[in-house]
């Protein structure tokens, strides 16, 4: 009897243990981020740093396609309605008081580069510095990238005179909800985006075990593509060069099979060296294979020996034409991430502005040279002026990065130096919709609760 | 089964002739009784106690069994084993719910209903019987006062309010308590045959017992148990109810056919709606037939024909007729106790089977329990028990929504039809085009065609759950006032699923021929395919160790106190089901090796797809709680009782500060019974008690952290790269809720105790509650994303009053009686702060649960109603006081003073009536219940019929100038013609906001009970017949909508039971 005082006093005692038995995660699976290897496996979450849907607007405002007057109209589901809107250049709000899942997606993913930016850094031997540098440019480069997307949809086209106008793109560096988001002059603002690149150029390596994550020409890419948006071919060229030297060849499109499925294989831009950073966007409503026709103004670029127009449109039964050159590999998604190519029409196109002509002319036929049919001529005419070559090669940029949410980033920039210029048009209905480039749509007002 | 022989043999040598048996009987509240039968059953005499309630026997034999039974009282039995003078035997009302003889469960301690000071609800073994069905749950339904069904016909613990809410986004299901320990399992593993009461504890002195999730509630399920000292009784019942099939034609989501057709028809004509380049994607029948007359592949004859056949379909009464069917399930149980001086036993063995309201749905439920209690030394009690459930079920039923064709363009077609008149499965429509499926076979490619009434024997999908539950306990008395109570459980909980489909079946068709390459190879093989679902298992472990303390002093005071702890883990895994192809379903050979990142060219073509993937949830949940708990109570003169209770509860949260992980709670409480004070001289009252308690709880919320929390999926297929998700991002300044009770009770019996009843009534302040703040998309926190749970901030106070009635009254006494229990509750909450976001659009609170300072929770907004243009039949608005049609506008200046305050949308007012009548061993029970002063939303025809929304209001739109008089329901606005909220206009009016209040005949109950001495002291038997769900008596609304089942496809069916009970 008296082993049971014993007893009670042993279970008693042991009621007073246990504040380590309350520190058990409850999800195998949760983790409270503190370690590189779990910001990286936040920025490697590619579905959403890499996918989903952010490019809609570029798409459809481009003007590579057309869709049907009864195609048109049968939209009525109210999540397609700003794709619609945009479809024809409306002025005004085009977003009533609807969100915008784009918006929110670019957004969530400014959040997730934000929350690694704040990681603090662990540990000081030279394995972890280099990871944690390593994570901190990828980093960089995907809130960059980001933010320069929300200036094509929401920013003005730059104008020098314009960079002390405040932007009315909500601009974040925080993840903590009590920090209220800022908004920048212009100039800020790409000021902000070039140091946040070249940072990433520092620290980013020369290649990453996959396309998804961004490497050192990738960056160098971006970053030209940010100063030709504000007109600085110089420093364009500077970096279009840097990226092309740090690159692989180019695909040569004649080893390509032209097959109604997807030329390019699926497989997140692997054996496709051309892709520095792999990046696509769902299309949206009209862009489907069912309803779009790409534009004849499009498909009449094309010389007959061009492979581009083989392996990147097909002709469906009932006449249609549609795009089926993703380099995503698959028709529902486009791909809107960087390549090789791009980096040699920038440097063509800076070059010819430069008015070194025979070296700008040397680059892009290098490019045509891997574009048309073996034994084609592909070489441009002798005794080119400045102005004819600049317009070649923006007749290749079209060409060569359609469907690829670039022609929208073009026409403004080109728009708004008065050079350039070109006014886009789409009939509906036996209604004519003209986007002047002067006086057109060239941005568009925020989704409602931004 | 050795005891009973034991015991029997002991009689053989005790054998006494002769002797004599008498006593006096009274009823519970001291009258003696008269009229009883009092019946030994070995010498098989029977007799009935006198006036002065007295009996006795003479010249019998002991040892034998006395029983002893009065209608409307439970009977009695005892083992008389000696001669024994003087018996004084007080017989229990049936059903009673008179204070002091009721004992209070609250899973710590038992409690004489008279003694405590909390807010408790009892339903007995009587009123769980009252009704059929396998859910415990459900069984209380209008019987617990203060206890409300938000969710009608639910089963599950999330439908069930207790007192109202005291939370608005953290966890609001009550908690369940079975036999002392929370209950984290499935509750419909528990068979209600096995429960011997339910007690609902209500207030802070509740949620002091039990910790954080006590805020909502405690419901107490006690089992049945065995008692010392009791002759061996075997009990078995059996029951079978049978439901009517459901009327799918109550829906109001539907147009007839020929409507249909017309709009069908409108589209086409209109184009657009269904592309002419589509091969594939499925339209609908009639569509198809106009495509064929344009095109001349059918004749104008055949099509009148075909058309003439499909207006006069119906889809759900086609559905009624092959897939519908009425439910039936049967309830059988066994079970039997007994005890001796040391020892007693429970056992039961369950048998549950039914079939579904779906033709191949299906399941049944066994439970085996076994309960021991023995006290190997004088001071020691040991009890061990053992409870077992198992369930099974078929699934393979093909409902309305199974039917449905292809969503962009079919839907659910009304003039589906699922049998020819020979007798044949018809095929139905479903994902691709009838040219496409039918040219399959030529294609080289299997029957692709859909025929449902076929496929229902080619599907098998079954379920399996087990539930093992064991509990130890130890009860050790020392020292004359101490108790020590050890007790363990550990519950072992499993489930399983699996689909095998037929390799005839439409599935295992459709992957074949999506995967055949063009080249005849068939990736996916002509066989069966084996599907597992993610097999789960849990295991918890619960312990707890407790000291009591009661004392005497001197004859005023009595002290009573319990302190101990107890520490609980819960662990949940999830495992990857397995997915096998060419597999047999006789041999059960397949195989999973299969190319599963590869893309393959498919059929109908376009899209290159991927087999679909084995899966790869790997999932484990701990959960770890910790809790530290005290409880005293001083009573003196036996009428002046004051108790209180201190607990800490703690945790595994993550995500939060370490000094978060646990809340503290506390209560004290009173009560005072004036009816025992010298002064009290009101003779119509004889019984009056006033109680109160107050008491501070805090609630946790799982889902909220004050860190960042991502959580990692699966390594990427591709990259090979792990990947990480963000969950939250975390809020360093929230702060746990708190709940602050305040109860005052009064109980009461009067007019000689025919009238009997309590009142309370009760406030609930409820702080720094959780909830959503409207953040901007900015922040990458939007609705519908993985961290959306990162806007939860400490946004809101409400408090919620109310009062709850119970009055139980016995209306006529003496051989027909007459008893009737009254249920009435009121309950209102408000909000008292609100630190969220206040400017924000008016939608939101029209659909939105958006706190607004000074309202209700549960309050219903709604556009204010101008009218019908005489025009053009659309919605007209005024803005500044002008009309006009432009609904922009009139959104974009409209604020919360402009809309119109309806009411609430749950109900604050709601009780139940229950009437009981007995005659001569007849009882006849009724209950009815109400639900008052709220009103809900109806649907009606909104987003338009062309994008296959159909509502039976379209029949009444407007279509004509003049019809504004006559109607609110808008026109249709033509094809393609798109105006931002011309919908919402109309959905979000007042005009179609109704009054829910309702009254309604819940169930009926007829039984008769034989007593045992009318079997020759066999058995006790009791036959019933019970019908529920009867349907509305009284409704406010003028549409004729029953408000429970207001959108609904179709209303709960009606169910009738008969059964038979036998205590042997």
């Amino acid at each position: 009897m008296k082993h049971i005082y014993l007893f009670i006093l042993v279970i008693l005692s042991c009621i007073g243990c246990g504040k380590e038995f309350l520190d058990k995660k409850r999800n195998a699976n949760q983790v409270v981020p503190a370690s590189a290897k779990d910001f990286l496996a936040l920025m490697d979450y590619k579905s959403m740093m890499n996918g989903n849907i952010t490019s809609r607007l570029l798409l459809g405002a481009g003007e590579e396609y057309i869709v049907a007057d009864e195609v048109y109209d049968a939209i009525n589901i109210v999540n397609y309605l700003p794709e619609k809107r945009a479809y024809t250049w409306e002025k005004g709000d085009l977003f009533e008081d609807k969100e915008f899942q784009d918006w929110n997606i670019t957004y969530a993913r400014i959040m997730y580069t934000n929350l690694v930016l704040a990681g603090k850094k662990s540990g000081n031997s030279a394995q972890e510095t280099e990871e944690w540098d390593k994570l901190r440019g990828i980093a960089l480069f995907h809130r960059s990238w980001n933010y320069f997307r929300l200036m094509q949809h929401y920013g003005k086209p730059w104008k020098k005179e314009m960079e002390n106008e405040i932007c009315p793109i909500p601009f974040r560096t925080d993840y903590d909800l009590e920090v209220k988001e800022r908004y920048l002059s212009y100039k800020d603002y790409y000021e902000h985006l070039i140091e946040a690149v070249e940072e990433a150029i520092q620290l980013l390596p020369l290649s990453q075990p996959a396309k998804t994550r961004p490497n050192r020409s990738a960056a160098n890419l971006l970053l030209s593509k940010i100063y030709l948006q504000m007109h600085d071919y110089k420093k364009a060229l500077a970096h279009a060069q840097e990226c092309v030297s740090l690159s692989l060849d180019l695909l040569d499109f004649n080893v390509i099979e032209q097959t109604t499925a997807s030329p390019f294989k699926e497989d997140y831009g692997l054996s496709n060296p051309e892709i520095l950073f792999y990046h696509s966007s769902e299309g949206g409503y009209f862009m489907s294979d069912r309803r779009m026709n790409v534009s004849s103004n499009l498909l009449n670029l094309y010389e007959t020996r061009d492979l581009r127009s083989k392996i990147f449109f097909l002709e469906q039964e009932d006449g249609r034409w549609v795009f089926n050159g993703q380099l995503s590999g698959n028709n529902y998604t486009y791909y809107d991430g960087l390549t090789t190519a791009e980096a040699y029409l920038i440097m063509a196109e800076c070059l010819a502005r430069d008015n070194a002509l025979d070296d700008a002319q040397a680059i892009l036929e290098k490019l045509l040279k891997n574009r048309y049919e073996k034994g084609a001529d592909y070489k441009l005419k002798k005794g080119l002026s400045k102005d004819q070559l600049v317009g070649k090669v923006l007749e290749e940029r079209r060409k060569e990065l359609c469907f690829r949410a670039i022609r929208w980033e073009d026409l403004r920039r080109l728009n708004a130096e008065g050079m350039y210029t070109e006014t886009l048009e789409r009939t509906v209905k036996g209604e004519r919709h003209e986007n002047k480039w002067d006086t057109g749509v060239w941005y568009w007002g925020l989704p409602k609760r931004s | 089964m050795i005891r009973f022989l034991l015991f029997i043999g002991f009689a053989v040598l005790v054998y006494v002739a002769e002797a004599q048996v008498y006593g006096v009987l009274y009823s519970d509240n001291g009258d003696r009784l008269s009229g009883a039968t009092v019946f030994l059953q070995n010498n098989n005499k029977s007799s009935q106690t006198d006036k002065e309630g007295k009996f006795s026997f003479s010249d019998v034999s002991l040892p034998d069994s006395l029983f002893v039974s009065y209608v409307g009282y439970t009977e009695q039995r005892l083992w008389v084993a000696s001669e024994q003078g003087d018996f004084k035997l007080y017989m229990q009302k049936d059903g009673s719910q008179i204070e002091g003889v009721e004992v209070v469960h609250t899973g710590f301690y038992e409690v004489p209903k008279e003694r405590a000071t909390g807010s408790f609800t009892v339903v007995n073994n009587e009123l769980l019987n009252r009704s059929t069905g396998g859910n415990i749950l459900q069984r209380l339904e209008g019987l617990a006062s203060g206890v409300q069904f938000v969710n009608p016909g639910g089963t599950e613990t999330a439908d069930i309010r207790v007192r109202g809410i005291a939370t608005l986004h953290s966890d609001a299901t009550p908690l369940i308590v079975i036999d002392n320990f929370p209950y984290e399992g499935d509750i419909s593993s528990i068979n209600p045959n096995d429960v011997e009461s339910v007690t609902v504890l209500k207030d802070a002195a509740a949620a002091s017992i039990w910790g954080a999730r006590a805020a909502n509630g405690v419901i107490v399920i006690t089992t049945k148990q065995g008692r010392y000292n009791e002759r061996s009784q075997l009990s078995l019942s059996s029951n079978v109810t049978v439901s009517q099939k459901p009327d799918l034609l109550y829906s109001r989501n539907r147009l007839p056919s020929s409507v249909v057709m017309e709009i069908e028809k409108e589209k086409y004509e209109h184009g657009g709606y269904y592309p002419v380049n589509n091969r594939e994607l499925a339209f609908p029948e009639y569509v198809e037939m106009l495509i064929a007359l344009e095109n001349g592949t059918l004749s104008r004859a055949d099509f009148d024909r075909q058309e003439a056949i499909l207006q006069q379909t119906e889809v759900r009464e086609e559905a009624m007729e092959h897939l519908y069917q009425s439910s039936v399930s049967q309830q059988h149980a066994l079970s039997g106790r007994g005890g001796g001086e040391r020892y007693n036993y429970f056992f039961s063995a369950n048998y549950d089977k039914g079939r579904a309201d779906i033709i191949g749905n299906d399941h049944n439920r066994i439970n085996l329990n076994l309960q021991n209690t023995f006290k190997p030394f004088r001071d020691m009690e040991v009890s061990a028990s053992l409870w077992y459930a198992e369930q099974r079920g078929k699934n393979n039923g093909i409902g309305i929504n199974d039917i449905k064709g292809y969503s962009s363009y079919v839907g659910l077609s009304p003039y589906t039809r699922l049998m020819d008149e020979e007798g044949n499965a018809l095929p139905v429509i479903k994902d691709l085009r009838r040219a496409y499926v039918q040219g399959a076979e030529e294609m080289g490619l299997l029957d692709w065609e859909y025929r449902p009434l076929e496929d229902r024997d080619l599907v098998d999908r079954r379920s399996k759950r087990e539930e093992l539950r064991a509990n130890l306990g130890l009860k050790y008395s020392f020292l004359e006032r101490f108790n020590f109570l050890a007790t363990y459980q550990y519950v072992k909980g499993s489930g399983q699923s699996s689909v095998v489909y037929d390799k005839d079946s439409y599935y295992a068709r459709d992957l074949i021929n999506k995967f055949t390459q063009p080249d005849g190879k068939m990736i996916v093989p002509n066989a069966g395919i084996y599907q597992e679902g993610d097999p789960n298992a849990s295991a918890s472990h619960s312990g707890r160790a407790q000291l009591n303390y009661t004392q005497s002093f001197g004859r005023d005071h009595v002290i009573a106190a319990l302190a101990g702890g107890e520490i609980r883990s819960f662990v949940q895994n999830t495992f990857p089901g397995k997915t096998l192809y060419n597999y047999d379903p006789e041999l059960l050979l397949g195989s999973a090796s299969y190319n599963y990142p590869e893309y393959y060219k498919s059929n109908p073509g376009g899209f290159n797809l991927r087999l679909p993937a084995p899966s790869s949830t790997r999932r484990q949940f701990t959960d770890r709680y910790l809790s530290y708990f005290g409880n005293a109570s001083y009573t003196f003169k036996e009428r002046y009782i004051l108790s209180g209770s201190a607990r800490w509860d703690g945790s595994n949260l993550f995500g939060v500060k370490t000094n978060q992980k646990g809340t503290p709670l506390w209560s004290v409480g009173g009560s005072w019974d004036i009816s025992k004070e010298g002064f009290y001289a009101v003779d119509w009252l004889p019984y009056l008690r006033l109680r109160t308690t107050y008491g501070s709880a805090g609630n946790v919320n799982k889902s909220v952290s004050a860190y960042p929390v991502i959580y990692y999926g699966a390594i990427d297929a591709h990259t090979g790269f792990a990947n990480a998700t963000v969950r939250s991002v975390g809020n360093p300044s929230l702060r746990w809720e708190q709940v602050n009770t305040l109860n005052f009770g009064a109980d009461f019996r009067a007019l000689k105790n025919r009238l009997s009843g309590s009142i309370e009534y009760y406030v609930k302040n409820a702080h720094d509650l959780i909830g959503e703040d409207i953040l901007p998309t900015n922040t990458g926190i939007y609705k519908g994303s993985l961290a959306a749970s990162s806007n939860l901030i400490n946004y809101a106070d409400l408090r919620t009053k109310g009062w709850d009635l119970q009055l139980n009254s016995r209306n006529l006494v003496g051989q027909f009686q007459w008893n009737s229990t009254l249920l009435l509750s009121y309950t209102t909450n408000k909000v008292k702060e609100y630190k969220g976001n206040e400017s924000l659009p008016v939608s939101n609170y029209l659909n939105g649960n958006i706190p607004i300072l000074g309202e209700s929770k549960d309050v219903l907004w709604a556009l204010p109603w101008y009218g019908l243009s005489p025009e053009n039949g659309y919605p007209t608005v005024l803005i500044d006081g002008i009309e006009s049609q432009d609904y922009t506008a009139y959104f974009n200046q409209l604020e919360l003073s402009g809309l119109v305050r309806e009411g609430l949308r749950v109900p604050p007012l709601y009780g139940s009536l229950r009437n009981t009548f007995f005659y001569k061993g007849f009882s006849l029970d009724f209950l009815l219940s109400w639900k008052g002063n709220y009103k809900f939303r109806r649907m009606s025809n909104f987003g338009g019929v062309y994008g296959m929304v159909y509502h039976s209001d379209y029949v009444d739109r407007w279509q004509k100038p003049g019809d504004e008089k006559r109607t609110d329901i808008p026109a249709t606005r033509k094809i393609g013609d798109n105006v931002t909220y011309s919908a919402s206009i109309y959905d979000d009016a007042e005009v179609l906001v109704t009054r829910g209040d309702q009254v309604r005949l819940q169930d009926i109950n007829l039984s008769y009970t034989l007593p045992r001495s009318a079997t020759g002291g066999f058995a006790e038997l009791r036959v019933f017949a019970y019908a529920r769900d009867l349907g509305i008596l009284w409704k406010a609304n003028k549409q004729g909508i029953d408000p429970d089942f207001a959108n609904a496809e179709y209303r709960t069916p009606k169910s009738f039971s008969i059964g038979v009970q036998a205590n042997f």
